[in-house]
């Protein structure tokens, strides 16, 4: 499934259940990388990583900001 | 959104009977498509080459594959053709498809003998572009599934298999559960949800690392690294354990098929014995015809001469009658005469008594000369026949064969027609027998205890299977305890990992619960769906609803609230049908039903109900069935123009059956 | 009429014997007797002469073979010179035979339709045999 609309409307249910620390945002980004590579496991992985890293370090700065 | 697959035509050649290039037209979406074969001329052979085009799969009995040497056409095969193709003409997700697959002998092999001997080919063309490798399985991918399949393409084997999950609900296959949530839409977040926990035990392993190196969390990082080795080795001996079970469960299905098919030989005996009768009923009849012919040959020599008969018969009617004429003047003056002489002797008048004159003497003997002149003038009698015999003869001949002979040639049809019918149905008995013999009885002891030996596996394997689950789970809690510790006390390197640890758990968990909920809400769908088609379906009115568990058993509920605990094979299959309504429903792909002899076990009521049903049941539907499972007139008066093609498999020989579209099957 | 002199018994060569038993199994006659005055009425209605030919065996009495008489005064009606109408019917049987024999199919059997077909005039279809034939 690589349509939009089927996109979103996973989405929509996903974001029924959001954790409160976890953003849209990073959702989406996971969402996306399944949907896009539904195959190759260790670059979704990778890529999958890659996201979760950028939200620790942005949520690291925004509170050593905040402090 | 639902993608939705429509078929349009299939051509197939040298597949199973079905001899040379033959085809039929699907019936367009909202219309059904029937097509009647009696049994071991075709039918589930049909079925098998729309799931080889689709799938490249030909099941048999059991669910075991079939052989594809055997598959090619046999008669074909005595003629030096060897192997078979399958072309698929369908709509799907707004593009046009010819799928085209088959089997054929390698360059180097002259005369196939097994399967090896043979090299199997697809080719796809989407919108008139053939596509090439990558392209192909990814289209395919996204078509159809094996595991799906078994909701489209299904006989009442397999109807059976799911009536018997739906009955023990704790025995659903994992993959039957696995397969209803794939066609639910539901792999997407299971497959996120997995790589995030596949990603966990990465951030994990770079927790550890980061471990190793301080000296206050080095102790921990070593007992963190022989957990995850324990972990390792129970996750491999899970999926070890898993596939195993798996494997089982497939041949104890199959075990479980193979001794269903030997019940069958008691279906065949009843139909050779029907058979047996009706040849007793024919042959009585061609003798009963042959008395009726050589009555009516005794009198063919008449027949022959007839035109000659007929001319003496009037030739002599003449003389017999101007005879016979005579006889009956001579017997009417006989009196006269007989008055006269008197008269003549007595001199007195017979009639008045009075005293004759001379004059009237003379009169009288005048008289009684004419009288004797003609009798003697007019005597005709033939001289070398007596007029009795030809009176006896024309009694005699005087039936009129030609009268009869178009009697004879009605006859000598029948017979003809009858001669054939006897012949075919030797050779269908001789199928019958042949089938009934490979069914070797010595064969049901051997698979019972095969399937006992491979229950008592299976059990073996599930215990396993759940001390390996205890020990993951008891290593998993080690973990977390460890993971937790070293949170409190390790390094900033082992915090910035364990906050990625935490995140990657979050995000688990918001997928986990999603999964969870729309499982949920699939499975009160597929519960409201069902429910609609089982009422539909159902004769019983004191039926309430389904109610589903979490993997997808289905129950009956009394319109009282009560579980009916207890169903007929009847009800069981209405309960599967209405499942897989409700699937198709539900699914993100809108595809075609097949289904082969549906209903085979059901009664009139519910034949009656399903019929009405089917194109609600999906957007196209097509029927393979038997004469006695449904009367064609019934399914065209219960479906109501909702008919949109009608084939019938009509056999050629043991060996070749041609599917033929039937007349007036034209409704579209 | 010197019906004193006229055969009691009718007889047949082993070759027609062969051909009438041909036609006995290939076409539902009751008996061979059927077949035999199907020769002879045959014989006539194709005016084939008499066959002359001896070996004959003794195989039907006349009283069996022609019951009600109506063989022995159809002879003597058709042929009013011959005075011994079973002699007759004998010769005749023998070239009627032949003639059948003749109609025999290329698996040697004796096919009825055929025969019927084949007894009927060209113009006449009164019987349907045309249709029947082609059906």
């Amino acid at each position: 499934m690589n349509s939009q609309e089927s996109f979103e409307k996973i989405l929509a249910r996903v974001r029924g259940t959001l954790h409160p620390d976890v953003p849209q945002d990073l959702v989406r980004e996971i969402l996306r990388i399944q949907i896009d590579i539904p195959d190759n496991d260790s670059e979704a992985r990778r890529q999958l990583l890659v996201a979760i890293d950028k939200f620790v370090k942005d949520k690291g700065a925004l509170r050593a900001g905040t402090e | 959104m639902r993608y939705v697959l429509v078929l349009n035509k299939l051509e197939i050649e040298d597949f199973g009977p079905f001899k040379d290039v033959q085809e039929m037209r699907f019936a367009k979406p909202g219309k059904v498509c029937i097509v009647y074969g009696e049994n071991m001329r075709g039918k589930t052979t049909l079925l098998n080459a729309i799931r080889y085009a689709i799938l490249g799969q030909i099941i048999g009995r059991g669910f075991r594959d079939e052989s594809i040497h055997e598959t090619g056409n046999w008669e074909s095969a005595e003629q030096g053709k060897f192997g078979f193709r399958t072309t698929l003409w369908f709509d799907f997700d707004g593009s046009s498809f010819e799928l085209i697959r088959g089997c054929r002998p390698r360059k180097e092999v002259k005369q196939p003998e097994n399967d090896t001997d043979y090299e199997e080919y697809v080719d796809i063309v989407r919108d008139g572009k053939v596509l090439g490798p990558e392209e192909r399985k990814e289209a395919l991918r996204r078509v159809m599934s094996p595991e799906t399949a078994r909701f489209f393409l299904f006989d009442a084997e397999l109807l059976q298999q799911y009536e018997e999950l739906l009955r023990d609900p704790a025995k659903m296959g994992r993959q039957i559960r696995e397969a209803i949530e794939r066609i639910l839409g539901v792999p997407v977040l299971t497959g996120a949800r997995a790589r995030l926990f596949d990603a966990e035990k990465d951030i994990q392993q770079d927790i550890n690392k980061a471990a190793k190196k301080s000296s206050d969390t080095n102790k921990l990082a070593t007992a963190q690294t022989q957990c995850f080795e324990i972990r390792t080795q129970a996750d491999k001996d899970i999926t070890d354990y898993q596939a195993k079970l798996s494997g089982l469960e497939d041949h104890q299905q199959s075990l479980r098929g193979h001794l269903d098919r030997l019940g069958d030989v008691s279906i065949l005996q009843s139909e050779r014995d029907s058979l047996k009768q009706e040849m007793q009923h024919l042959r009585d009849d061609l003798l009963l015809k042959a008395d009726n012919i050589r009555q009516l040959n005794a009198n063919l020599w008449l027949w022959v001469l007839e035109p000659k008969i007929e001319y003496l018969r009037g030739s002599l009617s003449a003389e017999t009658g101007d005879w016979l004429k005579h006889q009956v003047y001579l017997e009417m003056n006989k009196e006269l005469l007989g008055r006269c002489r008197e008269g003549l002797k007595s001199g007195t008048c017979s009639l008045c008594k009075t005293e004759l004159s001379d004059s009237a003497t003379e009169v009288l003997k005048s008289q009684i000369a004419e009288i004797e002149l003609s009798a003697k003038e007019t005597n005709p009698e033939p001289e070398s026949l007596q007029v009795e015999q030809l009176v006896h003869w024309k009694a005699a001949t005087s039936v009129r064969v030609s009268s009869q002979i178009p009697f004879l040639l009605a006859l000598l049809h029948d017979i003809e027609d009858m001669r054939i019918a006897v012949a075919e149905a030797e050779e269908k008995q001789r199928d019958l027998d042949r089938e009934i013999r490979s069914r070797d009885r010595s064969d049901a002891r051997k698979t019972w205890s095969d399937l006992e030996t491979t229950q008592k596996e299976i059990g073996v394997l599930e215990e396993s299977l759940e001390e390996s689950q205890k020990k993951l789970s008891e290593t998993e809690g080690r973990l977390e305890e460890i993971g937790q510790k070293l949170a409190r006390i390790g390094s900033p390197e082992v915090a910035f990992h364990t906050h990625r640890l935490e995140a990657c758990k979050a995000l688990h968990d918001v997928f986990n619960q999603a999964v969870v909920e729309l499982r949920d809400e699939l499975r009160e769908e597929v519960e409201k769906d069902a429910t609609g088609v089982f009422l539909r379906l159902t004769t019983e009115p004191d039926y309430g609803n389904l109610q589903i568990n979490e993997n997808y058993g289905l129950q009956i509920v009394h319109k009282d609230g009560h579980v009916i605990p207890v169903r007929s094979a009847g009800a069981e299959h209405i309960v599967a049908l209405s499942l897989i309504a409700a699937l198709q429903k539900n699914s993100s792909v809108s595809g075609p039903i097949v289904m082969d002899s549906p209903f085979g076990r059901l009664d009139s009521g519910h034949t009656d109900r399903i019929m009405r049903s089917l194109p609600d049941l999906a957007d196209q539907v097509t029927l393979l069935v038997y004469k006695s499972e449904i009367d064609r007139d019934l399914a065209i008066d219960t479906l109501r123009g909702k008919i949109g093609h009608e084939y019938k498999i009509q056999r050629v020989s043991a060996r070749h059956s041609v599917l033929l579209p039937l007349e007036g099957n034209d409704h579209e | 009429m010197s019906s004193a002199q006229d055969k009691t018994v009718i007889a047949v060569t082993p070759e027609t014997e062969e051909i009438l038993k041909c036609v006995e199994d290939s076409a539902s006659f009751g008996d061979r007797m059927d077949v035999a005055k199907l020769a002879m009425s045959v014989a006539i209605m194709k005016n084939l002469s008499p066959a002359k030919s001896s070996g004959r065996n003794t195989r039907w009495n006349v009283g069996g073979f022609d019951k009600d008489g109506a063989i022995n005064i159809t002879l003597r009606l058709l042929f009013p010179s011959e005075e011994q109408p079973y002699r007759l019917a004998e010769d005749l049987i023998e070239a009627g035979a032949k003639y059948l024999n003749d109609l025999l199919q290329v698996d040697s059997k004796f096919h009825l339709l055929t025969f019927l077909k084949d007894m009927c005039p060209e113009d006449d279809d009164t019987i349907g045999l045309e249709k029947a034939a082609t059906d």
